[in-house]
């Protein structure tokens, strides 16, 4: 058996298992942006299941950890590590142009992203590259988190979007092919009603009439679809103004309301302050305390302050409540 | 008196009343009309018609049923005119084509919770909480009702019945035949109601009466002197299996779904020591209430679309 060139692994193949897609269809393949190297998914979760380990590749010595590995995207490794690099370096360089005074400026901007992204990519000055992100991400600590923040929101707003145009869409097609198979079926349909109507009416009405009122039944009905498309259209431009304007959308709106109403646990309704005062400790009751010293009574839980609250409630309660008051209210 | 009711339909029948679906003439409202068979009964009425009448006229709020009125037509039938509730938490529970959320659940137990604290604080344990006893109104409120095993918290010198509460639904003190204990067993109770919502399945459910010991205490822990001091002398403590207490971790896999505070809250209520169990005003101030998801408003709560007559 020939070893195998580990700077040069078969495509479809897991070097370190030498399972390939020819015998198992379903192998994927997994890559750590560490070091970039392909291992099977059965491999990685052999190896790195308990805890980090070396990656298995001969002279990589990168210590590799399961939760970094991820799918190829890209086929060209080089196009995949580029990427990375470039969403890493644009989630801190990460102003935009209406940030800048002018666009030389913002070109000036632009080049030093592409120059980082070239010199991490090719390894040249690694550290000093590194320093430098460092720095800028220090000095713009507030700017980068309000962007980012920016771009999630944009981002959130270009899903809503992009449902509301979906939506619209499913609508007006639905609405379009009803007018089309209203169209093909009026024509009959005219022409049926014109001879029923003919039939019934009377000799002395003029068909010339009957038939031109039986047209404008039907050029009624289909314009009721086309005022319908409209409407709907008019309601989709409404929303996405709105969607544009940052307004937030009605059940988001609500449930922040929700949100803000503090929470009640008795809903307002907690025991009100009682019209005595207990003292269970100055309250001699010897009979009391001799039953209530069994263990019996402790062991079930029962609880002789609740028969004290319950008798003194029922001898209270009465008092102050007058019968007629209570029956105007 | 009955010419301001009409009954409409019987809707059912149990060992001591018949239930019918009936309307208040004057306001054209829906009522259940529970009337209490007075035939059969050499002693006169039967009990629980009597504890539902008693207690239930004390009783005014929000998650408890309303009696409306109180009458006895031309047979000399005593008549219990009571708020129509066409749902009860065990139909949905058992509606597997309807999806539970945590926060539909955070609302029922604190409806539930809320109508507990209300009998407990006027000084009476309700003692036969299950599911198919917590009605839904219309508007999803959930509502305690049938009061027929409820009584007063007593003197030192009353023994109760240990022999309260549905099997599946009854606390360990109450197992152990305790005559004297206090509103414990609700909150007890709730907490099975609580797993069982979570779980979809009831969650102690014992075959008969020996059997529920075993499948509580396999489920619990056997509870010993050590964390229920006094639990020796009651008088059913023999002859007992020891089980350990559950681990933390036995319960988060008994409760996947659940949350650490959920957890903590459950594990309160169904506390095996009825003096170290929380009580209700505890349990509505816990802190699985105020975290996130807030809990659903009732009328938004899942319900049966088709009507079900409540029963009793």
């Amino acid at each position: 058996m020939v070893d195998l060139d580990w700077n040069n692994v078969p495509k479809d193949m897991c070097p370190v298992c030498k399972t390939d897609k020819y015998l198992s269809p379903e192998i994927q393949f997994k890559i750590n942006p560490e070091c970039y190297h392909k291992i099977c998914d059965a491999c990685v979760d052999r190896i790195f299941s308990l805890g980090p380990s070396v990656c298995p590749y001969p002279n990589c010595n990168k210590i590799l950890r399961k939760n970094k590995f991820k799918t190829q995207i890209f086929d060209d490794i080089e196009v995949e590590k580029e990427c990375d690099i470039r969403r890493r370096v644009l989630s801190i360089y990460n102003k935009k142009a209406t940030d800048f005074k002018n666009t030389e400026e913002y070109n000036k901007y632009l080049e030093e992203i592409e120059d980082i992204v070239y010199k991490l990519l090719h390894k040249i000055d690694v550290e000093k590259t590194e320093e430098r992100l460092k720095e800028y991400s220090i000095e713009n600590k507030q700017s980068i988190t309000l962007n980012n923040v920016r771009r999630d929101q944009e981002y959130e707003k270009f899903i809503r979007l992009q449902k509301l145009e979906k939506q619209y869409k499913s609508k007006r097609n639905k609405l379009n092919r009803q007018i089309l198979y209203e169209k093909s079926n009026l024509k009959n349909l005219e022409k049926m009603t014109a001879i029923d109507q003919l039939q019934e009416s009377s000799e002395e009405k003029d068909p010339e009439a009957v038939l031109r009122s039986v047209k404008e039944q039907m050029k009624k009905r289909s314009n009721k679809y086309r005022e319908q498309l409209d409407e709907l259209e008019k309601k989709y431009l409404r929303q996405k103004q709105a969607i544009l304007r940052n307004e937030k959308s009605p059940s988001k709106k609500a449930r922040e309301a929700s949100m803000k109403t503090p929470f009640t646990p008795f809903n307002g309704d907690r025991l009100s302050p009682l019209p005595y005062r207990l003292h269970y400790s100055r309250y001699k009751d010897p009979y009391v305390e001799k039953v209530v010293k069994n263990e019996q009574f402790k062991a079930g839980g029962y609880k002789i302050e609740q028969y004290y609250r319950r008798s003194l409630d029922e001898a209270f309660t009465g008092l102050n409540c007058f019968i007629e008051e209570e029956k105007a209210v | 008196m009955s010419d301001r009711y009409i009954k409409e339909r019987k809707v059912g029948e149990g060992t001591y009343a018949v239930v019918y679906l009936g309307k208040q003439l004057s306001t054209n409202k829906n009522v259940a009309i529970k009337e209490i068979k007075t035939g059969g009964f050499k002693d006169g009425l039967d009990m629980s018609a009597i504890r539902e009448v008693k207690y239930l006229q004390e009783m005014s709020h929000e998650n408890v049923i309303d009696l409306v009125d109180v009458y006895a037509d031309s047979g000399k039938n005593l008549n219990l005119v009571l708020e129509f509730l066409p749902s009860d938490l065990e139909v949905i529970i058992n509606d597997k084509s309807l999806m539970i959320v945590p926060a539909d659940i955070k609302c029922w137990l604190l409806m539930t919770l809320r109508g507990i604290y209300h009998l407990h604080r006027n000084g009476i344990m309700h003692r036969d909480l299950k599911p198919n006893n917590l009605l839904i109104s219309p508007t999803g409120q959930l509502k305690l009702a049938d009061f027929g095993l409820a009584r007063a918290f007593g003197g030192p010198n009353e023994k109760f019945t240990s022999n309260v509460v549905t099997r599946w639904y009854r606390a360990p003190e109450l197992l152990f035949g305790a005559r004297h204990y206090a509103g414990g067993v609700d909150i007890w109770a709730a907490g099975v109601i609580f797993a069982e919502l979570m779980l979809r399945t009831p969650y102690l459910p014992g075959k008969d009466d020996n059997d529920q010991v075993v499948v509580t205490f396999r489920a619990l822990g056997t509870p010993t002197e050590k964390n229920w001091p006094g639990v020796s002398i009651l008088p059913n403590y023999n002859n007992l299996v020891m089980y350990p207490p559950p681990s933390r971790q036995e319960l988060r896999n008994r409760f996947p779904a659940a949350t650490e505070s959920a957890l903590d809250l459950l594990c309160g209520m169904l506390t095996l020591d009825p003096n170290k169990r929380l009580d209700a005003g505890q349990c509505l101030t816990h802190k699985y209430f105020v975290e996130f998801p807030r809990p659903t408003p009732a009328s938004k709560l899942p319900k049966r679309s088709e009507r079900k007559e409540s029963k009793d």
